[in-house]
């Protein structure tokens, strides 16, 4: 009886155990976790949407903060500057550069994100998606990485080396402790990482899609951004053969005056290719980068002389330069810049609305691949007059003068920087395709080609002494 | 294995029990029936026989009892004898002839007693009474052989084994009872023949016992540090819940009151801080239940800017009622200290590893009262009421503030002119307008406080029959608050029943229940100091006088507002907490016992917060106005349910081996849930400001949290010869809260005594009463740290208005247990027959020894995330304890007991290799922007003691043309030209020399909280009836930060100041004083924020509580039929002796955090309490 009864306990006992150690095992009921987070379509289209979060950049404000894309690239090429005191960026000083180290981050957390779904997705079986949805969801995954990596690759590889063995700091595992510690590729696995996502992305992505998310038509656009960087081989034929894709989809058309697409239309308009929208109610913050344009919150970011002249003959000078900052003492000869917010108005969903990709790139780029191929430059030409037209442009006859491949380059990057500053650093890679001495002429605190890039933030060197070297001609 | 090997000899020992049962069963049986077969005759001979030996015979062969002092027939002389059935009366005269004794002959009892010196003369009276009956011990059990001895006579008996008894007094006499181990009772024989007797145990400091974890031990048999709190020092004090009343009664237990909110929390440090991230309170375990210590404030959709706070570089600035919940809610509330039976604080590792990974703050062990068993019904009822004043700050009145400001504004259109710049506005308008400032008169300190109103009325029962017994209370508390609109409300009790259903088996219950609620501050006592004086409190029309920060001439964020218009706002919280537990005891023998207790610790919370529409508050710009009012409502609900299966095996093998084994399982659940919900624009502040009546809802929030843990744990005490005591503990948790690989920690610990005083070389020595040496060391841990720390953890968001999901915490696969490795040494001694007892320790915690404290590291960015928790700081603390205790006089009328303890700690810092204020933030990675930016009041830094504060160098006035020059070229404010009223009389501060931020000011290490020594000294004088109870505390060397300060320091805008703006400054007519000169419009701070001209030695002696107790004479109560009756008055924190000079210099503005908290934020003043109450025993 006794020894029944011990036995009884022990058995009991050892019960209890193991189900404790059920409970103790249990992944949390009430929290998303690495391992519960991506288990199904719905969970995975909701993180998926965290990526889409993370490229949006909304802070722990709960506003959308493209600072980085629109500001530091305008500074950089001279076209944008600070009302309180140049920037080290305006000098193209990178070493003391503010921004670089968001921008830095800012990537990863896309490309951290991404990597939690597509490992998350490849995990599912296919079966528990609905039709195509599990590729399309891998595909816009595997854009947004794409356009992260890019990002880095413009910014802190030597893109424009296509031997460099400075190349981006490829992951694609969601981050742990330990796979922290990583090596940098090479400048040329780094555009085959790139491009894989992108071939991908284009073969898989969806055909329609709000313009908020990506669909195949933004990753077409992205690889044309990526082959016009490299500018290898077939590089610029097939820019051009996407451009005309993209062109003649049907899917997407010039604005007619794009004066509207900022102030009014914002994402509604047809052009816009693939953009960032405001969170709701995100205008009446204090902290947002259109009230920083005007009438200036914490920051000002101001027009350049610069940029005024450019648009000095140009209707589109009437609406995106203001009047002079108050602040000339510390900024002289800088303007606010009113591209996304009417001078005098109070900010909008329009205003706060960002723009990754418009048709009007599209055209330029094409226009450029075009000229720089050998091909027609009455081509080239007509495209770079058909923006200009949209933009309410009546005299044509800069471009139609340039009789040259390198002046009508020259007239095509003017028309990029009067078009497309201030949206995705789309002029500030216009100018570094130009020859360097062009490069020196237009920008001259540019004295070497290693400010074409940044240096790797310090801190990456401390916490992940794997990464091997610093871009060249940098400290670490 | 152990188990079955143990279980198998017990077994055989348990048949050798019964049978020795049985035969003592039978042997009892023939006793009775041959009682009456004794012969009343002796026979006995032999020479020099031992008087002993005769008495032995006598006993055997005539079953007399004898009854004598065993010291006294030591000394007897042997006899020689030779009777053969001789009355025994015959024995013993031939045995006494010629002894010093007397002898006595009483029912077969002879007692035997020293020969009075003298003769006594034999007076006949008139009324002879045969009293008999019955003593038992407190527990209703029978005792043997109690001496029962008529007082002034040679007259005794001794109980029989029934604990029965009889003798013949005369009416008048007073019985004594006197038993070894137990406290001598005398009794009045009355007309009544019945005397029964209850005795209770006499606890000698040795015999003193002490409740550890998962059991009792008496304190001679202790090996660890463990201090004990008398309760009976504390109960008539004015304190409401148990944490405050602390403070001063132990050695190494720090208690810093966080401020005077009625019912609010004391900050408790236990040997030091044991964790960065985690809590570092001591884990409370209240009668066997595990209590944490939380702040349970929720978070709501407003707050308001509290200036004070700004005036620091805190994050807490915009957080006035955040912070006042924090101090004013106190997880301990709803206990009724005149439940607790007792309180004792485990301390070192040797006692405290039971507890495992909770251990590493300390135990505090409260267990409340049960009831007696055999014991008729005491009712016993408690009432004191009393009044509270705040001890505040002292503001300028009208007068001294219209003189300030006109001097100030004097000063700076003065230096304007000779600098050639205008006048300022301002100053010109106060110049030359008296009214300008305002024509009121308005107390504004007045206007806010109040004196408090204290109210206690409780009530309990207790007694028990022969097989259960019961305690049940209640007790109802209002304490109204020296703030206007602050109150706390408790309602709590206890029912306790122990059932014993059969000898061996019991069943134990017992529920402690407290409702609380608590109206906390909305912050009109710091908007009180910045108010105006010469502004009016309302408008005609009786509604708020609205002022902005800008009419004032402030920046918007620094938050001014009318006092006043805060008053309609509500914060209030409602506590439920309820403590409960199921146990069932069994005795598998009588040395083995299995205790299985089911308990819960459940908490609901409950969370009213509503900012006026008069109000402003916080925002990301400044302030905001409220848009009609913000309310929040939340509600948090937690459970902690816990399973315990305990063995106990006491032994004692022999006269020299003793020992005491427990093992233990323990499973734990916890779960909590948390919503809050709040709407904006309610049409009206008093009454239609329900969440239903909003115009605006504002996004709600939820959380869950839940984790498990699973303990086996084990203690083994053994004891040698009494003199040599072993003590081994282990504890194993295993927690949800780490990955599988590292889930387990083990704490270990051992601890050694040695009973010197036992040895006979120091027997000898009489004024030597317990000398006992004892050393410790061991593994305890501490795990109040997030539950998910380990997974990468993903956060629900939104973009284009659709569900997304983020990761946003790096987890951490590696993270492992924080656990602190002690050491202990230490001795116990009582001297001059135990006049003088105390202790002495020295200890050692190092956290973590092994792997690290958890804090935030930077993770490489490229990771896309951060930081990550690591195992990786580690703080150490060693410290030294001195308890001392004297009875001065000891004394029949008069007795005088001081108790003092003094204790050092000192804490350092390790590994880590940034300063750091948050410890789940990295911050900046430049120093600079790390030390400007990231870093607050507080920080902890590398190789530094906890405690730090942290600010800019006050170098003094600017007093002569080169201190102005040099300054000039080296400060960059000055280069820029923004120190517009930079010159003679200007302040200096302390500016970085080298480097890109060079000129710009500095901020360093300006000051160290931590005290050189803290302490108590407690006086216990008893005269007849009276008892005063004095408990002063005192702590020496440490700093505190006194925000106000910041304020005073200059006259940066129009609102008003304390009085040390007064103090000397710099003036033509007073060129050497050592406070800038004062401008309207400049703090005299422009570019810095609290300096080293804030920071002050913050020692202190307070007497923190005080209670003069008369206890009515035994005859005055037996006429009103009245077991005990007690009146008292009490006092807490009637004097305060200090140099600092803030109204309290024992004050933190932040009772959870070891790295924050040293900051006089003046949030809520510190009360001054009398009280007066009676206490009835029925």
């Amino acid at each position: 009886m006794k020894r029944l009864l011990i036995y009884f306990i022990l058995f009991a006992l050892l019960a209890a155990y193991s189900s404790c150690n059920k409970q103790l095992n249990e992944p949390p009921k009430n929290a998303k976790v690495d391992i519960n987070a991506i288990v199904d379509q719905q969970s995975a289209q909701v993180a998926l949407n965290g990526v889409y979060y993370r490229f949006a950049n909304v802070t722990s404000d709960n506003i959308t903060d493209w600072t980085t894309h629109q500001v530091f690239s305008g500074m950089l090429t001279g076209v944008l500057g600070y009302a309180f005191g140049a920037f080290p960026e305006e000098t193209n000083d990178n070493v003391n550069s503010q921004y670089s180290s968001s921008l830095w981050s800012e990537n990863y957390l896309i490309i951290n994100a991404a990597n939690g779904v597509i490992n998350g997705v490849n995990k599912i079986a296919d079966n528990a998606f609905t039709g195509n949805r599990k590729k399309e969801i891998m595909a816009e995954a595997r854009f947004l990485r794409a356009y992260a990596d890019f990002k880095l690759l413009i910014y802190f590889a030597e893109w424009y080396k296509p031997e460099s063995p400075y190349g981006v700091l490829l992951r694609d595992q969601l981050s742990t402790l330990s796979n922290i510690p990583k090596a940098r590729s090479t400048v040329a696995e780094s555009y085959k990482s790139i491009l894989d996502d992108l071939d991908y992305a284009i073969a898989n992505g969806p055909e329609t899609n709000p313009d908020y998310y990506a669909s195949k038509w933004a990753a077409m656009a992205l690889k044309m951004r990526v082959l016009i960087s490299r500018g290898q081989g077939q590089d610029y034929t097939d820019v051009i053969s996407l451009g005309n894709d993209i062109i003649q989809s049907g899917n997407y058309s010039l604005e007619a005056n794009l004066k509207d697409l900022f102030y009014s239309k914002g994402l509604g308009s047809k052009e816009v290719i693939l953009g960032i929208k405001p969170q709701p109610s995100q205008e009446v913050f204090y902290y947002i980068l259109s009230r920083d344009y005007y009438p200036f919150a914490s920051s000002g970011y101001v027009a350049s002389k610069t940029f005024k002249d450019l648009l000095q003959n140009d209707p589109r000078g009437s609406w995106m330069i203001g009047p002079a900052s108050p602040y000339q003492a510390y900024s002289p000869d800088t303007y606010y810049f009113t591209k996304y917010i009417p001078y005098g108005s109070d900010p909008s969903q329009a205003s706060e609305t960002s723009y990754a990709f418009r048709l009007s790139e599209v055209y330029l780029l094409t226009s450029e691949a075009t000229i720089r191929s050998g091909g027609s430059l009455s081509t080239a030409k007509s495209l770079i007059d058909t923006v200009m037209a949209h933009a309410g442009v009546t005299d044509f006859s800069a471009v139609d003068n340039a009789n040259t491949a390198d002046q009508l380059l020259l007239q095509n990057f003017y028309e990029i920087e009067r078009n497309l500053s201030g949206e995705d650093g789309i002029e500030w890679m216009a100018l570094l395709r130009l020859s360097f001495a062009t490069v020196q002429q237009l920008k001259p605190t540019i004295t070497k080609q290693m400010q074409y890039i940044f240096p790797i933030p310090l801190d990456e060197f401390q916490q992940n002494p794997s990464i091997g070297d610093q871009n060249p001609g940098y400290s670490k | 294995m152990h188990f079955f090997i143990h279980h198998k000899r017990s077994l055989s020992g348990q048949t050798w029990l019964t049978m020795k049962l049985l035969i003592i069963l039978m042997f009892a049986g023939f006793l009775q029936v041959s009682a009456t077969g004794y012969s009343q005759t002796v026979s006995i001979s032999g020479t020099n026989i031992p008087v002993k030996k005769v008495f032995d015979a006598v006993k055997k062969q005539a079953g007399y009892v004898f009854f004598y002092d065993a010291d006294l027939i030591r000394k007897a002389k042997p006899v020689t004898l030779d009777v053969r059935d001789a009355p025994v009366e015959k024995v013993l005269s031939e045995t006494f002839k010629d002894q010093p004794f007397d002898w006595s002959i009483e029912n077969k009892t002879v007692t035997i007693i020293k020969k009075p010196d003298f003769e006594q003369p034999s007076v006949i009276l008139p009324q002879t009474i045969d009293v008999h009956g019955k003593v038992t011990d407190a527990e209703g059990k029978p005792l043997q052989a109690v001496s029962v001895v008529v007082k002034g006579t040679t007259k005794g008996v001794s109980t029989n084994v029934d604990g029965n008894f009889s003798i013949t007094a005369d009416k008048g006499d007073f019985l004594v009872f006197s038993f070894v181990g137990y406290k001598t009772v005398m009794q009045r024989v009355g007309n009544i023949p019945i005397m029964n007797v209850v005795m209770k145990i006499d606890v000698k400091e040795g015999d003193q016992v002490v409740v550890i974890g998962y059991g009792t031990m008496k304190r001679k048999d202790l090996t660890g540090s463990v201090a004990s709190v008398n309760v009976d020092e504390i109960k008539n004090t004015p304190f409401v819940s148990v944490d405050q009343a602390l403070a001063g009664k132990a050695a190494g237990v720090q208690v810093t009151q966080a401020d005077g909110s009625p019912g609010g929390v004391a900050r408790i440090r236990i040997r030091g801080g044991a964790s960065l991230i985690g809590g570092n309170d001591p884990l409370y375990i209240i009668d066997g239940v595990p209590v944490t210590i939380q702040n349970r404030y929720i978070q709501s959709a407003a707050d308001v800017v509290n200036p004070t706070e700004r005036l620091g570089s805190d994050n807490s600035m915009n957080t006035t009622v955040g912070s006042s919940f924090e101090s004013g809610l106190n997880t301990l509330a709803g206990l009724n200290i005149n439940d607790i039976e007792s309180i004792d604080i485990l301390k070192d590792a040797s006692a405290t590893a039971i507890y495992g990974s909770k251990a590493a703050n300390g135990v505090v062990i409260i267990t409340t009262k049960r009831g007696m068993k055999n014991e008729k019904p005491l009712l016993e009822a408690n009432y004191y009421t009393g009044f509270s004043n705040a001890i505040t700050e002292k503001l300028l009145n009208a007068d001294q503030y219209k003189a300030v400001m006109l001097e100030a504004a004097k000063n700076v259109n003065a230096l304007r002119a000779a600098q050639g710049r205008p006048a300022e506005a301002i100053a010109t308008s106060v110049i030359n307008d008296p009214k300008f400032l305002g024509t009121d008169n308005t107390d504004w300190l007045k206007l806010v406080t109040r004196t408090g109103v204290t109210q206690n009325a409780d009530l309990s029962v207790r007694g028990g029959g022969t097989g259960s017994r019961y305690y049940t209370s209640l007790d109802y508390t209002n304490q109204t608050g020296t703030l206007l609109g602050t109150d706390f409300t408790r309602l709590s009790g206890k029912v306790s029943l122990d059932n014993e259903i059969t000898k061996r088996l019991r069943v134990i219950t017992n529920l402690d229940y407290g409702f609380t609620k608590n109206n906390i501050t909305n912050g009109i006592y710091t908007q009180a100091f910045y108010a105006p004086p010469t502004l009016p409190a309302y408008n005609p029309d009786g509604s708020p006088y609205i002022f902005v920060p800008s009419s004032l001439g402030a920046y918007a964020y620094q938050g001014f507002q009318n006092p006043m218009a805060l008053l309609r706002g509500i914060n209030r919280s409602n506590n439920l907490l309820l403590v409960g537990s199921l146990s069932l005891e069994y005795d598998i023998l009588k040395s083995l016992k299995f205790r299985s207790t089911a308990s819960v610790n459940y908490t609901g919370y409950h969370q009213l917060n509503y900012v006026p529409s008069t109000a402003v508050v916080a925002s990301a710009n400044g302030v905001s106005s409220s848009q009609g009012g913000i309310a929040t409502q939340a509600q948090t609900q937690q459970t902690d349910a816990f399973y315990e299966n305990t063995l106990t095996w006491d032994k004692q093998f022999n006269a020299d081996n003793r020992l005491n084994l427990l093992v233990g399982t323990s499973w734990e659940q916890n779960n909590m849930q948390s919503f809050s919900a709040s709407g904006q624009g309610f049409p009206d502040d008093k009454f239609l400001n329900g969440l239903s009546s909003a115009a605006l809802a504002l996004p709600p929030k939820a959380s869950e949290s839940q984790n498990s843990l699973l303990s086996f744990y084990l203690r083994a005490n053994y004891a040698f010869k009494e003199k040599y005591l072993l003590t081994l503990t282990g504890r194993s948790d295993e927690s949800s809260k780490f990955p599988a690989s590292n889930r387990t920690g083990y704490f270990p610990s051992f601890g050694v005594a040695w009973r010197a005083s036992e040895e006979p070389f120091l027997k000898k020595a009489k004024w030597l009463n317990n000398l006992k040496f004892r050393a410790s060391a061991g593994y305890t841990g501490t795990q109040n740290l997030g539950d998910n720390l380990f997974y990468t953890l993903y956060t629900p968001v939104s973009y284009v208005s659709t569900n997304a999901l983020v990761p946003s915490q790096l987890g951490n696969d590696q993270i492992k247990w924080e656990s602190t490795l002690q050491k202990d040494a230490g001795v116990d001694f009582a001297l001059f027959n135990s006049r003088l007892r105390g202790a002495v320790g020295y200890y050692n915690k190092q956290s973590s020894s092994l792997y690290g404290l958890l804090m935030a590291v930077p993770v490489a960015a490229s990771s896309g995330f951060s930081s990550a928790l690591v195992n990786l700081a580690e703080i150490e603390n060693k410290g030294l304890e001195i308890d001392l205790r004297g009875d001065l006089i000891r004394g029949k009328n008069v007795s005088w007991n001081l108790a003092v303890n003094l204790s050092k700690n000192r804490s350092k810092v390790k590994n880590i290799n940034r300063d750091i204020q948050d410890p789940n933030n990295i911050g900046y990675s430049d120093p600079y922007l790390n030390s400007n930016f990231a870093l607050g009041n507080t920080i902890l830094r590398e190789g530094q003691p906890i405690g730090l504060i942290y600010g800019y160098t006050y170098k003094g006035v600017i007093k002569t043309q080169k201190e102005l020059d040099d300054y000039t070229a080296n400060s960059s404010y000055a280069q820029y030209g923004i120190l517009d009223n930079l010159g003679l009389g200007y302040p200096m501060y302390g500016l970085i020399d080298t480097g890109a931020y060079k000129g710009q000011f500095a901020r360093d290490i300006i000051g160290h909280a931590e005290p050189k020594f803290y302490g108590g000294i407690t006086n216990t004088i008893n005269y007849k009836q009276f008892s005063l109870i004095a408990t002063l505390t005192f702590s020496y060397g440490g700093d505190l930060l006194y925000m106000p300060e910041v304020q005073s320091f200059g006259v940066g805008d129009l609102s008003n100041r304390n009085t040390r703006i007064l103090l000397p400054h710099y003036s033509a007519a007073n060129p050497d004083a050592d406070r800038p000169e004062l401008f309207l419009g400049d703090p005299n701070t422009y570019g810095t924020g609290p300096s080293t001209a804030d920071v002050f030695d913050a020692s202190y002696i307070k007497l923190k509580s005080i209670s003069l107790n008369y206890e009515l004479p035994k005859n005055v109560l037996s006429k009103w039929h009245i077991r005990t009756a007690m009146v008292y008055v009490a006092g807490s924190n009637l004097f305060t002796i200090t140099k600092y000079p803030g109204p309290d210099p024992e004050i933190s503005n932040d009772p959870y955090s070891l790295i924050n908290g040293y900051s006089d934020a003046a949030t809520y003043p510190t009360m001054r309490q009398y009280t007066i109450g009676a206490r009835l025993g029925f």
